[in-house]
């Protein structure tokens, strides 16, 4: 009688279809994956602890660096958290402009990982294509906010500054043409015979454990369950805007990829219907404790100048208290808890990040699968290690 | 069913054991006793009017030195069902054991992991508690209070 050896491999961190510097310890029997147990930290920053020394704006910058294909997408999650905090109602201007940029980047972000996943799977056309589009989103992103990844555009209270003149024109000219883009990759993709081969029926992750697992996201509505921040616990104004929420049946890498897919079509409907709707007015809360003045008043208004000086060096004092504000990002439910002792700089600030979450349910999805498959699952839960490890 | 009837409900259900609540920002979090948790959480878990489906997150607290108690848990549990949010704290003393929820909720398992790296808080009953985000050999708690942001190693820049 043979004895049951399994041999064990280890994936990573330098492997470029983990996306980052994963660790995957696979044991193997044969091309079937036993267990897997994922490795991470290769990149921990210590973004908390740094956070306690931060006061509340400082630490804006920080964030974009989590999820770095999402920069504008943290920079709203975390000044929302503390715009709760403080207990401030941000103007509608400032609020529509927040979700047209958070729609941005969320198609930005998708469209990096349907090019790398298709590009992991081995159809490599996909990646020019999403890239090129990306490409426009992000030369707005960048006429914006003057960053391309790390924009830091948000600010406690509304943004930086009021976004361009012919930032509507720039937006509709992208939204008119962009479904057909999205169309287009389908007709690479969708029905294509080998990507259905390598997706369907692969990294099954069924409706009851994506939420015992806590998995968010595409991932989780991939589950088939109808769960997303922005329709239940509406923010910014999204209960202005009118979208669907896609959701698959049966939880495989195929269903993950629709999911995606056609929330690339909803952002661009959001985008859409904001651009259409902009109220005028203020960008920023007209509170001298919190928001900062614009750069023009600095430049005209000694009051202006210190009030500037003062809330750059010292910062505000919000109320003692903790609150936890989460966001729908484009890998899922980005939150952050809060603690304030009422000084200016956070006493505990604990980042509730998605790919984590949607990590630390990876064996699950590919336990009993082939070694091949593991790729296509890491693609299909879209992870960014710069979140993950913090 | 509002926050004061469910803390209500609590309190009914397991005398002694809910020792506060606070309503903040119309965010509910109700203070239960360290021995209590996991009874609490099932009960949170399984049972109407909560049906609390998804741990969200859990997060260390240390209060710092010299505080009593110094150390906390917070756990951020939704309810898919009835699209809600609650929290559920725990305080204890360095060194007290915290039973892992792994158990009810497996999004626990690598949280409750960097809680016991970050902040040395006795977890147990969970099932693979070795080290996440740090290296193995790391020694010290780098989310607590005492623990200097630079390290314990950091000796300046080099030529000061």
């Amino acid at each position: 009688m043979a004895e049951t050896r399994y041999m064990t491999i280890n994936m990573g961190p330098q492997h470029p279809a983990t996306h980052g510097v994963l660790r995957l310890l696979l044991e193997l029997d044969g091309e079937y994956v036993v267990k897997a147990t994922p490795m991470i930290g290769y990149l921990h920053r210590g973004v908390e602890k740094l956070a306690e020394e931060q006061t509340y704006h400082r630490f804006i910058p920080f964030t974009d660096r989590l999820d770095y294909t999402a920069g504008m997408s943290n920079n709203l999650a975390y000044v929302m958290a503390v715009e709760k905090l403080l207990g401030i109602e941000v103007p509608k201007r400032a609020q529509y402009i927040r979700v047209a940029l958070a729609e941005f980047q969320r198609i930005a972000a998708h469209l990096i990982w349907l090019g790398t996943h298709a590009l992991d799977i081995g159809a490599m056309t996909v990646l020019f294509y999403t890239f090129r589009e990306r490409e426009k989103v992000l030369n707005i992103l960048e006429h914006v906010s003057g960053a391309r990844l790390t924009p830091s555009y948000m600010r406690i209270g509304g943004l930086a500054e009021d976004v361009p003149e012919n930032f509507e024109t720039l937006s509709m000219e992208f939204v008119e043409t962009f479904p057909e883009y999205i169309d287009g990759y389908e007709t690479l993709l969708t029905k294509n015979p080998i990507w259905l081969e390598r997706t369907k029926g692969v990294g099954i992750l069924s409706r009851e454990d994506a939420l015992n697992y806590g998995v968010t996201g595409p991932t989780l509505r991939g589950s088939g369950v109808k769960w997303d921040i922005r329709k239940q616990f509406p923010y910014s104004s999204y209960e202005d805007f009118e979208f669907e929420i896609p959701v698959g049946t049966t939880g495989d890498v195929y269903d993950r990829y629709l999911v995606r897919l056609e929330e690339m079509r909803q952002s661009n409907r959001i985008i859409k219907q904001v651009i259409t709707n902009m109220p005028s007015g203020e960008i920023i809360t007209d509170d001298p404790m919190i928001s900062l003045p614009s750069k023009e008043q600095v430049y005209n208004n000694i009051e202006a100048l210190i009030r500037h000086f003062k809330l750059e060096s010292s910062g505000f004092e919000p109320p003692e208290g903790e609150v936890f504000f989460s966001a729908e990002n484009p890998k899922g439910e980005l939150g952050f808890y809060v603690v304030s002792d009422g000084s200016a700089m956070p006493f505990r600030i604990k980042i509730r990040n998605p790919s984590y979450f949607n990590l630390a349910a990876l064996p699950k999805m590919i336990e009993g699968c082939l070694i091949a498959d593991v790729i296509s699952v890491i693609g299909s839960i879209d992870i960014v290690l710069g979140e993950i490890d913090k | 069913m509002d926050y004061h009837e469910m803390v209500d409900l609590l309190k009914e259900r397991f005398p002694g054991a809910i020792k506060g609540y606070k309503i903040f920002r119309e965010e509910l979090t109700v203070e239960v006793d360290r021995m209590s948790l996991i009874p609490v959480c099932t009960f949170l878990h399984d049972e109407e009017p909560f049906k609390m489906d998804v741990l969200t997150d859990i997060a260390g607290i240390d209060y710092g030195v010299g505080e009593s108690p110094r150390f906390g848990m917070v756990y951020q549990l939704t309810s898919t069902d009835h699209v809600f949010r609650m929290r559920v704290k725990i305080s204890f003393e360095e060194g007290d054991e915290v039973e892992s929820v792994t158990g009810i909720w497996k999004s626990a398992d690598w949280v409750e992991r960097e809680a016991w790296e970050m902040f040395g808080i006795n977890i147990v009953n969970h099932l693979d508690l070795r080290k996440l985000l740090l290296p193995e050999e790391f020694e010290g708690y780098p989310l607590r209070k005492d623990f200097p942001t630079k390290g314990y190693d950091f000796e300046g820049p080099v030529g000061t």
